[in-house]
């Protein structure tokens, strides 16, 4: 409020009553309600073949006619912010979050501890793996390297599935395991349906550190397995699930996010409802999972560069690429191999967050509008060099150099994200108001996104701090009251933002509209 | 300046410190925003939803086809009941389809692997298209134990009742149909040496027992005799027997074999044959394509020649042992077979240009010849003479090692299509077409 008091008693401020109120004059919701018992849902089904067949070849036939248009979202609070949900929870968006936490995660057991009996297999097939208790009876699911890439996968979901965790979406628990060959025992239950011989084919791609076996111990998470997030509507068993899915931010806004960390395999089975509690009792968690193929993964796992740019199936590229007869030099081609068998081809130079794309059409990404994307972006913004480094440094890197590679392209690519998305908003924040005005933070400006600008509210201009910070006085007057304001900078003027707020002995926004 | 940016309620005047409530009503609108449906209302919007619904009705039977599938894995468990969970015994349907001729239907019964020696015995069956029935028994074997050596053998017996017959020569001659009864063993064996360079040396023995006729009724084309003297086409009427005896020896220094992007293939053979109850004649031909990528990776740039020929002393050789021209792998704008001489001899400039991960794109042009000596052929004023191109695109389906696909719309003598699984080779089926 300091700043406050050094405004110019004069402003000119010149604000309109708004003739309908638009928000209602009630306290800020933080938190849904949408944890209330529910009776036990059934596991939804998913067919992989028919799904990517689905989103691949026949919607985008549909949607060249019949695109779905994006409207606003309508999980988010009168300020535009989530309240805490089974789909999110607020973590570095709202405060601190401390190293330690981040790299903690939800893993509150840790790593597993051998010797590890083997109670389930999926052999056979791209991601073999299997469930195993540790010797504390905690199960994990256990997920290796590629051969052509060590080290690789199983250091994606160390990392990005803490990063996530970290930006408030409920991830599974994963962390890098090493155990030897001779610490792992099959139960007798899996007699003759998975035996030695199986497990050591299995093994065999599985990058090692001495006699130790690397790989991916994923905690399974609790409660009872209900199937992927449906791509449209709601869930029809779950009365707490409200809102669309296709206007839910807490999904739409997962695009900023994993354009950031290339997170292309984005698809129903990668997305997992748990009923937690007791039958009747209980209510569903929405988790995201399998974070292995992020990053430089996919591309690697599918020896693919378009990965991140198209489509597995892109009707729109392959027919401009069919005709312009190989003289069209696509982004993807101008990639270059780190060299890092571990990172691949990640990196920064050829990335454009707004023109990022999922390996298989994943709808609500697709109908994120831009107060979404700001609303992604500035928790993206929220990550600094200290706890990416952190975090990143959990994918236990054998290179050192890649490990700072690594940093050096999320912080890269975090700019990037910074620049695509904080001004297609105002990107106005943390606003006060006092008896004397409003004051905020010009978030483009304070992450050297931007280097001008100037507030104006209702047309009068305000400077900009250069660590972003904004001051402007407002009309205080009982009732409820809406400023429009923007930033104006050298190259373009951000869209208006409209503050609603009442005015009055203790002055208080009841609503923001981006 | 930290900055705790979402301060969901604190600072911001409330008393209360934040409220609950469920899911979809946290924005307290006291009025909400209009245009909360997904879709649009507009006119404009109204016809692509139309259209949209008109593309979905469309796509119905196909997506309840893929559903089907995907559900009940309905192919995976059809495969069972003609391959079993190993995939080494089978017996499945097949389907080819050859411009000009229509589409061969059939089925094929094999056995992989049941000595332990990779070795392969397939049985095939098939009718349609230029086939009136066709029956093959093969044996390959590979590495046999465990060495480069391989050895391959295949009886057939077929009865074709359209085969393309459109005179000897360059001559755009009236098309017209034949029949044919043929017999034919092939023996081959060798050394394959290599992974990424490959090297082949081996040799075969090619026998053959044809006789010929008239074409079947149904034929799309006057028969040959109403369009021929069949008497004065070498082998027609008396059918023959031939035994030929070639070595072979090729070289493939690709860098990859799906979509490639550098490399030559280098493939020769050369022998005799027999005639049973006539002379000797020599057969031989070569082949060369260089694959090289000049500007962008994925970009590959192919230039092929091939030659064939053969030589008789007594110029009676048969004319289905003639070299020819036409067809997928030999001169692309014309019919399989068009033209037929002692020798043949083709270019083929082609350009492949990536399209997706697994698809690329091709266009080319190709020019071949035949002639009846090599003067024709490269004589004084033979590059100008009796030359035919053909020029057309395509688009080719490859995995990651092999080519899966290839349809080519080609021009030349009208337009034809092609498909095919190869990337020009043009001795590819010399020993099975002979």
């Amino acid at each position: 409020m300091r700043s406050l008091l050094l405004l110019p008693l004069v402003v000119g401020a010149c604000v309109r009553p708004a003739t309908q109120a638009r928000f209602a004059d009630k306290p800020i919701v933080v938190a849904t309600d949408d944890e209330r018992p529910i009776a036990e849902p059934k596991e939804s089904t998913y067919y992989a073949r028919f799904y990517l067949l689905d989103k691949l070849a026949f919607d985008p036939l549909v949607e060249v006619f019949d695109r779905p248009q994006s409207k606003p979202a309508l999980d988010p609070n009168a300020l535009d912010e989530l309240p805490n949900s089974t789909w999110f929870t607020n973590r570095i968006g709202m405060r601190d979050v401390g190293i330690d936490e981040a790299i903690q995660a939800n893993s509150d057991d840790g790593p597993p501890q051998p010797p590890l009996t083997i109670v389930h297999a999926k052999y056979g097939g791209g991601n073999p793996g299997f469930i195993a208790t540790d010797a504390r009876g905690v199960k994990y699911l256990f997920k290796f390297d590629t051969k052509q890439n060590p080290g690789q996968q199983t250091a994606n979901d160390a990392i990005v599935s803490r990063i996530l965790w970290t930006a408030g979406y409920n991830t599974s628990a994963e962390s890098i395991a090493y155990f030897r060959r001779d610490e792992l025992t099959i139960a007798s239950k899996l007699s003759g349906k998975f035996t030695a011989k199986h497990l050591d084919a299995m093994l065999e791609e599985a990058t090692m550190r001495g006699e130790q076996i690397r790989a991916t111990a994923s905690r399974l998470l609790d409660g009872k397995p209900k199937g992927g997030w449906p791509l449209y509507g709601t869930r029809d068993d779950d009365p707490n699930d409200r809102v669309p899915h296709e206007r839910r931010r807490a999904i739409r806004g997962l695009r900023v996010f994993n354009a950031w960390l290339n997170h292309t395999d984005m698809k129903i089975d990668n997305t997992l409802d748990m009923y937690v509690g007791a039958p009747g009792e209980g209510h569903i968690v929405h988790y995201l999972i399998d974070f292995g193929e992020a990053l430089g993964g996919h591309q690697s796992e599918n020896r693919t560069l378009s990965i991140g740019y198209e489509y597995a199936f892109d009707y729109k590229q392959s027919l401009k690429a069919m005709f312009a007869f190989g003289l069209w030099h696509r982004r993807w081609e101008l990639q270059h191999d780190t060299g890092w068998k571990e990172v691949g081809y990640f990196g920064t130079g050829t990335f454009d967050p707004t023109r990022w794309k999922e390996r298989y059409p994943y709808a609500p990404l697709h109908l994120a509008d831009r107060a979404d994307e700001y609303w992604a972006a500035k928790i993206v913004m929220r990550f600094d060099r200290p706890l990416i480094t952190a975090l990143v440094h959990q994918g236990e890197l054998v290179d050192a150099g890649a490990e700072r590679y690594l940093v050096e392209t999320l912080l890269a690519r975090r700019e990037a994200i910074g620049r695509a998305y904080l001004d297609e908003v105002t990107p106005y924040d943390n606003i006060e108001l006092s008896s004397g005005g409003v004051c905020g933070v010009d978030l483009a400006r304070h992450y050297g996104i931007a280097t001008d600008g100037q507030l104006e509210v209702d047309g009068v201009a305000h400077p900009i701090d250069a660590d972003g910070r904004a001051c402007a006085a407002l009309s205080m007057a009982p009732g409820y009251h809406v400023a429009k304001i923007r930033i104006a900078r050298k190259k373009h003027t951000t869209r208006t933002l409209e503050v609603h707020y009442i005015g009055g002995d203790e002055p208080r926004v009841v609503g923001l509209v981006r | 300046m930290a900055i705790a940016t979402v301060q969901i309620a604190s600072g911001l005047g409330h008393a209360d410190p934040g409220a609950v409530a469920p899911d979809g009503e946290a924005r307290n609108y006291e009025v909400a925003p209009e245009g909360e449906s997904i879709y649009g209302e507009s006119i404009v919007r109204g016809v692509g939803t139309g259209l949209g619904w008109v593309v979905r009705v469309i796509e119905a039977p196909f997506r309840g086809v893929v559903y089907v599938e995907s559900r009940w894995k309905t192919l995976s468990k059809g495969r069972t009941l003609f391959v079993n969970a190993a995939r080494t015994f089978g017996f499945v349907p097949t389907a080819t389809y050859s411009s000009g001729f229509g589409v061969t239907l059939g089925a094929k019964a094999f056995l992989d692997n049941y000595l332990g020696q990779h070795e392969n015995v397939v049985l095939t069956a098939k009718t349609g298209g230029s086939v009136e029935q066709a029956y093959q028994a093969l044996f390959d074997m590979r590495h046999i134990g465990g060495s480069p050596v391989y050895f391959t053998t295949r009886v057939r017996y077929e009865t074709n009742d359209n085969l393309l017959f459109a005179g000897i020569g360059n001559g755009m001659d009236e098309k017209s149909r034949f029949s044919q009864t043929r017999f034919l063993t092939v023996a081959s064996t060798g050394v394959e040496l290599g992974k990424e360079t490959r090297f082949r040396i081996g040799g075969s023995a090619i026998y053959n027992d044809r006789s010929f006729g008239r074409a079947g009724s149904d034929s799309s084309e006057p028969s040959i005799e109403a369009v021929y003297d069949t008497a004065m086409i070498p082998g027609f009427d008396a059918g023959f027997r031939n035994l030929e005896l070639t070595g072979d020896v090729s070289l493939d220094t690709r860098d990859n074999r799906g979509a490639t992007q550098n490399g030559t293939v280098i493939k020769a053979f050369a022998g005799g044959g027999s005639l049973v109850d006539s002379a000797d004649y020599m057969h031989y031909g070569a082949e060369a394509s260089y694959f090289f990528t000049p500007f962008w990776p994925g970009r590959t740039f192919i230039t092929r020649i091939a030659l064939e020929g053969v030589r008789d002393k007594d110029k009676d050789m048969p004319f289905t042992e003639l070299p020819r021209l036409g067809g997928a792998g030999l001169l692309r704008g014309y019919r399989t077979d068009q033209f037929r001489d002692d020798l043949a001899a083709i270019g083929t400039l082609e350009y492949h240009y990536p399209i997706m991960a697994f698809l690329s794109g091709d266009l080319f042009v190709e020019a071949g010849k035949v002639a009846d000596n090599y003067d024709q052929l490269l004589g004084k004023g033979a590059w100008s003479n009796d030359w035919h191109a053909g020029y057309g695109g395509g688009l080719i389906v490859h995995g990651r090692d092999s080519v899966k696909l290839r349809i080519d719309v080609a021009y030349g003598d009208g337009l034809n299509f092609y498909f095919s699984t190869d990337v020009l080779d043009a001795f590819r089926k010399r020993e099975t077409e002979l």
